[in-house]
């Protein structure tokens, strides 16, 4: 009963936090399409008028539309020589590299939901912005990387800031690219002056981060937003229908997976449960025989059964509660979603434990109604027999 | 009153009753005498109501037991009569005085007043294992007394009790058959017959 009673409390349990615990996730961070320009990085001169904004931001299943401007700052290296790729003798001299910035180009701020993804931070009014944790984003000074939550001095105009690292792959979903940082507009604005930061980032919105409602508007929103853009043809609507694919899938079979384990388990325990009950009983018999010789009514005899039974389950329910707080501590899934790890713990549901409660007490009601029958059909002095 | 007409009682192809007809009036006392395997066990169960013949019939009170339904049966067996098993029955994981108050209800001090006069005021707190043949049979037989029936039906009273235990076993059975009750027991050895008013003799089959 210990094992059938905890089934029914963890399995469930697993099976629903893994459900809400996906479906919040996929609902929160999943649900996100990308509108970003994909000719070359110079070419942000062509932009997105707020009428398009608007226009996103009606379609049906559209929940908000965060507007972005992003900055490509480019590197020029002539000096440097590009060792030759495999197979080749040939070295390139000289180099561009590429680092996007980005501020908020809308009212209505930076999803704050998107940085949660990777319990990154968003930079605050006396931080300059984060540094990514990438490979390609090292201090150059130290040579030395950062990790998520870390920070760094930074130098501008002579000026100090702290900077964070806010996680590997913080703005995948976003730009898909490597080496990106996100400025606090208010201190770039203070920063380069007005003039300067107009110059940077006034050029307008070259990037929109559209949150959808739930997991299944996603592809009809996209859709209507490509037919939305087509006056822009350089840019391009993206999300990530695999990563969906892979969340609903799990969503609609393993959680189910589990609530059946858990109906299973507790009907393979409930079955056991007889099956010891009737042999125990069984061969016990002759106690039922001695007291019904003994006068006792087929009532006080079902009472004494039950009571024998109720105490048992009370055990057992007390103990698999104990033992389903045990193994939901440690039962924890880890899912690969977007370079970052989603942890979905268990946590037991009340209504399981109530239901299991209410289970132990109707199997042993059950049980004992069930032998009283069963040993009242049989003659006294048979049941008195098996002494 | 109790009373069987032409009873007929086999276990498949072993006849054990064949006929037996007997009758016992309140205040009386009968004595089963008979050899082993003659069907004296068979007959007090009969007479307790723990088995129902295969023909004949069993009156108590004057009501044929055949012409009631198993609850009026139950009843009447649960209200009028008391059996003390010829191999002690006792719950072997509770105390000899737990055995007899759990399963009778009756009071804890009238049960250590019989049990002590059964010679077993020191082994109340003894679990049956650790009582002897004799000890664990007075426990029983201390059980159907205390159940204050009309019918005191005990199977072999005295055996493995040594003399002097027996006195006071018999003493109090057969004072249960002094007032309105009958006291019906069975017996291997003639001599103890002598505590009856009525005797029926049973021959091995």
């Amino acid at each position: 009963m210990i094992v059938g009673l905890t089934g029914w409390i963890v399995t469930p349990a697993i099976g629903n936090s893994l459900r809400s615990g996906l479906s919040g996730y996929a609902n929160t961070t999943v649900t996100y399409v990308i509108v970003s320009y994909s000719g070359s990085p110079q070419g942000r001169e062509v932009t997105l008028p707020q009428s398009v904004v608007r226009a996103i931001s009606a379609i049906n299943g559209v929940q908000a539309v965060y507007p972005v401007d992003i900055n490509y700052t480019a590197f020029n290296f002539p000096n440097y020589t590009a060792p030759p790729p495999p197979g080749s003798n040939v070295s390139i001299k000289g180099a561009v590299f590429y680092v996007a910035s980005a501020v908020i180009g809308g009212p209505d701020g930076f999803p704050v939901g998107l940085v949660g993804l990777t319990s990154g931070r968003l930079p605050r009014a006396n931080e300059a912005g984060f540094i990514v944790n990438t490979p390609l984003l090292l201090d150059q000074n130290s040579g030395r990387t950062y990790a998520v939550g870390g920070s760094a001095s930074v130098s501008i105009n002579g000026d100090n800031f702290t900077a964070y690292a806010v996680g590997v792959n913080a703005y995948n979903p976003l730009l898909g690219d490597y080496a990106q940082a996100l400025w606090n507009s208010t201190f770039l604005q203070n920063e380069l002056g007005q003039k300067l930061y107009n110059e940077t980032f006034g050029a307008g919105i070259n990037l929109l981060i559209v949150k959808v409602a739930t997991i299944d508007q996603v592809q009809g929103v996209a859709s209507q937003v490509t037919n939305s853009l087509e006056a822009y043809p350089a840019y391009g609507v993206d999300y990530d229908q695999a990563t969906v694919d892979s969340l609903v899938s799990v969503e609609t079979g393993t959680a189910p997976l589990y609530e059946l384990i858990g109906v299973v388990t507790l009907g393979s325990s409930v079955a056991a449960l007889f099956f010891v009950s009737y042999v125990a009983v069984n061969r016990r018999s002759w106690e039922v025989g001695l007291f019904v010789s003994q006068g006792w009514t087929w009532n006080r005899v079902t009472k004494f059964f039950l009571e024998y039974f109720l105490l048992l389950a009370a055990i057992a329910f007390a103990l698999s509660l104990l033992l389903s707080m045990l193994i939901s501590q440690y039962t924890t899934f880890s899912y690969q979603v977007y370079g970052s790890i989603l942890r979905v713990g268990t946590s037991i549901g009340l209504s399981n434990v109530f239901s299991a409660g209410l289970i132990a007490i109707g199997i042993s009601f059950v049980v004992s109604f069930f032998m009283r029958w069963r040993l009242r059909k049989s003659s006294l002095d048979n049941t008195l027999r098996e002494y | 009153m109790l009373r069987l007409e032409n009873v007929y009682k086999s276990y498949g192809a072993i006849k054990v009753l064949e006929g037996m007809s007997l009758r016992v009036e309140a205040g009386n006392s009968l004595c089963v005498l008979g050899r082993s395997g003659c069907g004296k066990s068979t007959l007090l169960k009969l007479i307790a109501l723990m088995m129902k013949p295969d023909s004949g019939s069993v009156f108590v009170g004057g009501k044929d037991i055949a012409k009631m339904t198993d609850g009026e049966v139950e009843a009447t067996r649960r209200e009028n009569m008391a059996y003390s098993f010829q191999e002690p029955l006792l719950i072997p994981y509770v105390t000899a005085l737990e055995n007899v108050t759990l399963v009778t209800g009756a009071p804890k001090a009238e049960a250590v007043e019989v049990l002590t006069r059964f010679g077993l005021g020191d082994r109340l707190s003894q679990r049956p294992p650790k009582l002897s043949g004799g000890e664990r049979k007075r426990v029983d037989i201390a059980r159907a007394v205390l159940k204050k029936s009309n019918f005191l039906i005990v199977d072999e009273p005295l055996s493995n009790l040594d003399p002097e235990s027996g006195s006071i076993v018999m003493e109090s059975l057969t004072r249960h058959a002094s007032g309105e009750g009958v006291l019906v027991y069975s017996t291997v050895e003639p001599a103890q017959a002598r505590f009856a008013s009525e005797v029926v003799e049973m021959n091995a089959k």
